[in-house]
């Protein structure tokens, strides 16, 4: 939050004091301090500092809850001071877009949005030397960038945004598809199966500090010439903190293929030796059919090494703190995530898995978490897919630790089947002792679980379509323990159910803050694909 | 204990682990050491502390603002942390607008986040629905925009 808020007090500055220093900041003119003022009111003047009014007004952005484009806009208007300090939020996130489907393409968070076929409407706004706003976006989020229609001056507008830090490109998704209902099938075979990215990067480098100010890149089913396009193009941006590939695509052979198949194609080109990840690179999600589409690639790379130089800081493999995977895996892919988990694992501190169609008809855990010292945060969700019965075994941690902070329970688990409950329930482990957990034959899969707390904690259950019963689940006794001091920092397993959302449950709303907010540690284990 | 005092004189003694919600007051405890020397609080009035120490007692188990950054946060922990917000607290932001700011700005000087960050909540509320016109009555401000500029950023909020 405070990252942000003095991204855009460093927008701000810039903006007014280099650009328009007619717009310098003044000081709010308060009627106080006007003496000869009629209408001076009687109550105090509130003088809220710029940096407090930023965070008042933040509290409308679209990236909160509460956002509010209409106060904000009023607010623009206050006075100078106030404008200055509104409109930066009003236009950090800029969408753009070639179809009137802003409701569909365009997030309900982005506001911004305009349609390059509306050129008259915008143009004014970023064209001209005079135009302010685009020296306010710092998020931009291109729809469909691959149409002709956008590209079409696209390059000249990213030149335009000097201040972008965060870049997101949907070229094609599920609800896309049907904004487009004007494309025959071929077609839109075609525009989804191939992402030219030639007038993009001109745009991007059109200023040699374009790509380099961009710290987030989001590519949302985004389909690629190839592997090595994927590559480079990642590769291009050398001060990336946050890289996230949600379904990301390479075409491999030819249209008639079937696209799911990452299998690179023997005639694509060969991925350049110098490319490497940004050395800043810290927040990674993967989304894709297949771990072979990428983690190949990665594997290859050179090691994590414990002694940064000058000289291997740009050949190591950036310090992954935050990981994500999701995947649809065979039989083979385990290996190759379980490499990848030991490649990185010394510095995650929170890792997400989601895992369709594993299928394992052998008992030895298919990958370990063995390698992952630090990891703070684990949410799990192991899918069934379209099979009848799920079968995996985890080494969940690698050892107990008298350390709260970092996470004890012990597998392995096994499970089955997939989980319909969310199970709340008190451990009454002892202190570094080992402990049992108490599931009932209602859940299968956690039978013979083995954990060890070295500190009591508390799993929360939750049976699946039913309300929540609280003198089996022990709520009644939340309250208490929380006034216990040695459940702070206790661990909370969530297991959560098939068909069933968090959200859902008014009971979870009500006393889920309530625990959280006691500084307890989560522990995620959703046995599907639901969301949390 | 710890011995606070307020800019008008009046001496407050508080318990450690309450006072240190303050980050002011935590560091300046941390540089004097073990000793029974009052801590002035020279930019905080009495009134407004007793307000601000309300907060602190009702939140001092709670645990501290976390350091991590948005992409460590859970979702859950993202979708709680924008619903926290008890009965209590929206009765304690329940009072005149001038006591409101200047707590903002008490909890700025003594650096208590959680408390800046709801007060914040609390003013933002006191916007929402309201004209440019009520808002300037609000904070008592006159609009110092040329017509000109005025007419410039009306059309740039009617584009955007």
């Amino acid at each position: 939050m405070l990252t942000a808020v003095n991204k855009i007090l460093s927008d701000l500055r810039s903006v007014v004091s280099l650009d328009h220093p007619e717009h310098a900041v003044a000081p709010t003119t308060s009627k106080s301090d006007s003496h000869d003022d009629e209408n001076s009111s009687s109550s105090p003047a509130p003088n809220i500092p710029p940096e407090l009014l930023v965070l008042i007004l933040s509290n409308f952005s679209p990236s909160t809850e509460n956002s509010d484009k209409g106060a904000l806009l009023s607010c623009c208007l206050v006075s100078r001071s106030w404008c200055n300090t509104a409109r930066p939020i009003v236009f950090s996130e800029l969408c753009i877009t070639r179809q009137m489907a802003k409701n569909t393409l365009a997030p309900s968070s982005t506001w911004s949005s305009y349609l390059m076929r509306e050129k008259p409407k915008y143009s004014g706004l970023f064209d001209s030397p005079l135009a302010t706003i685009p020296h306010l976006v710092t998020s931009l989020r291109l729809c469909d960038p691959a149409h002709k229609s956008l590209r079409i001056g696209l390059a000249d507008l990213l030149a335009k945004l000097k201040h972008l830090t965060e870049l997101e490109i949907v070229a094609y998704n599920s609800d896309s598809l049907t904004c487009f209902p004007e494309l025959e099938d071929k077609e839109r075979l075609h525009f989804t199966t191939f992402l030219p990215l030639h007038y993009l990067k001109q745009g991007i480098n059109a200023r040699s500090c374009s790509a380099s100010r961009i710290t987030s890149l989001l590519l949302s089913g985004t389909h690629f010439a190839s592997l090595s396009q994927l590559v480079v193009f990642i590769c291009d941006f050398p001060y990336l903190e946050k890289l996230d590939m949600f379904v990301v695509y390479y075409r491999s052979t030819s249209l008639e293929d079937d696209f799911h198949s990452p299998l690179q194609c023997m005639f694509d080109p060969p991925i350049p030796a110098h490319c490497r990840l940004s050395p800043f690179l810290r927040v990674l999600h993967i989304s894709s059919p297949s771990p072979r589409s990428i983690l190949p690639w990665l594997l290859s790379l050179p090691g994590t090494s414990t002694t940064h130089t000058p000289a291997n800081v740009n050949d190591d493999f950036p310090p992954i703190e935050n990981l994500s995977l999701r995947f649809t895996i065979q039989k083979s892919d385990p290996q190759l995530i379980d490499a990848f988990l030991s490649k990185i694992g010394g510095t995650l501190k929170v890792l997400t898995m989601v895992i369709q169609c594993y299928v394992f008809s052998e008992t030895r855990p298919p990958f370990t978490l063995a390698h992952t010292p630090h990891l703070r945060q684990l949410r799990l969700e192991l899918g069934k897919g379209w099979y009848t019965t799920v079968k995996c075994t985890f080494s969940l941690f690698s050892s107990a630790s008298a350390d709260p902070d970092r996470c004890h329970s012990i597998a392995p688990y096994q499970c089955p089947n997939p989980v319909s409950s969310i199970y709340l329930r008190e451990l009454h482990g002892l202190a570094g002792g080992g402990f049992t957990f108490p599931f009932g034959s209602s859940l299968p899969f956690v039978d013979g679980l083995l954990t060890t707390f070295p500190f009591k904690a508390r799993l929360l259950q939750w049976r699946d379509g039913d309300h929540i019963d609280e003198d089996e689940s022990g709520v009644d006794n939340l309250k208490a323990d929380q006034e216990d001091e040695n459940h702070l920092g206790a661990w909370t397993l969530f297991v959560s159910g098939q068909n069933r959302t968090v959200r859902d449950s008014s009971w979870t709303e009500q006393k889920l803050p309530t625990l959280v907010g006691r500084g307890m540690k989560v522990v995620y284990l959703g046995m599907n694909d639901e969301r949390l | 204990m710890v011995i606070l005092i307020t800019s008008d004189n009046v001496k407050y003694v508080v318990e450690k682990d309450v006072a240190e919600l303050s980050v002011l007051v935590k560091n300046m405890l941390e540089d004097i050491g073990p000793s029974d020397e009052p801590i002035p609080l020279h930019n905080v009035t009495s009134t407004v502390f007793n307000k601000v120490l309300e907060y602190c007692i009702y939140h001092r188990n709670d645990p501290p603002p976390s350091d991590d950054d948005e992409g460590c946060a859970s979702p859950l922990h993202k979708y709680l942390a924008s619903h926290i917000c008890s009965e209590w607290d929206q009765r304690f932001f329940d009072v005149d607008q001038a006591l409101l700011f200047d707590i903002i700005l008490a909890a700025n000087y003594l650096d208590i986040k959680t408390l800046l960050d709801d007060a914040c909540k609390a003013v933002a509320h006191l916007i929402q629905g309201k004209s440019t016109e009520e808002i300037r009555g609000i904070f008592n401000i006159v609009n110092d925009f040329t017509p000109e500029e005025e007419a410039r950023v009306k059309k740039e909020n009617v584009s955007s």
